[in-house]
């Protein structure tokens, strides 16, 4: 959870764009249907493989048993990659960015930095899958000379685009006697 | 069980395996609904993902004990 200032609100969360989960998804969709390749030896030969280890005749239980342990695995790896992708995110309020980085279970970094201390903002999107579907990556450089890069975002435009008129806004307040 | 026993799939080894990836699995759990509970940051998604974690896993063991008790 983000603990929020007084008066402070949430004005955009950005993650990471679906279709990057949906691709390392699809790869261990992949994985967990690799076993059923074992199918797909020929009946003499996988005979003749398993009848020396004593298995001919339960062999398909073992595979489903396997298959099983495989899939526990990989259900596991998924969750994994679900947080991954569910809690590293930007949270952009009306006075600051949030920036929590998740890698894996317990790898948490969280830092923020208000808006008077953007220096500049750069979107960057290569490829043609990405500029179809929208994602990229956006870089903010702050006035301590630190950089934070969010790649893979979803609309990195809109992410841009909301932080810099959070960041004129806070900026025309200041200016204001 | 009705195989006879090899030294690699004997159904004690067979029956370790299950038992070391269950606990595994469970205590993996464990540590995800911690997790989830803790920083979930709200928002429906959020709050169904220990449910449906927790039933796939429980299916996934259900079927793997089924499995083992077939062979």
């Amino acid at each position: 959870m983000v603990k929020l200032e007084g008066g402070e609100r949430i004005v955009h969360i950005a993650r990471r764009h679906w279709f990057l989960f949906v691709s390392e998804s699809g790869a261990l969709a992949l994985f967990a249907l690799l076993p059923a390749a074992l199918f797909l030896i020929p009946h003499p030969i996988s005979v003749a493989i398993f009848a020396k280890q004593n298995i001919g005749a339960n062999l398909l239980p073992l595979l489903v048993f396997f298959w099983s342990l495989w899939l526990m695995f990989l259900w596991a790896l998924f969750a994994l990659m679900w947080t991954d992708f569910y809690l590293d995110v930007w949270v952009i309020t009306n006075h600051r960015v949030i920036d929590i980085e998740q890698a894996g279970l317990f790898n948490r970094k969280i830092s923020s930095f208000r808006f008077d201390q953007i220096q500049d903002a750069t979107v960057k999107i290569s490829g043609l899958l990405a500029t179809l579907i929208k994602f990229g990556t956006v870089e903010l450089r702050t006035a301590s000379n630190e950089s934070f890069k969010f790649k893979g975002v979803a609309d990195p435009t809109v992410l841009k685009e909301r932080i810099m008129s959070e960041h004129h806004r806070v900026q025309s307040l200041r200016m204001k006697p | 069980m009705p195989f006879p026993p090899t030294p690699s799939f004997s159904p004690d080894i067979l029956a370790v395996i299950l038992v070391i990836a269950i606990l595994v699995l469970g205590g993996w759990s464990i540590i995800f609904i911690y997790y989830w509970r803790r920083y979930g940051m709200g928002g429906k998604l959020a709050a169904a993902a220990p449910t449906i974690y927790l039933t796939v896993a429980a299916v996934l063991c259900v079927f793997a004990i089924i499995s083992f008790l077939a062979i």
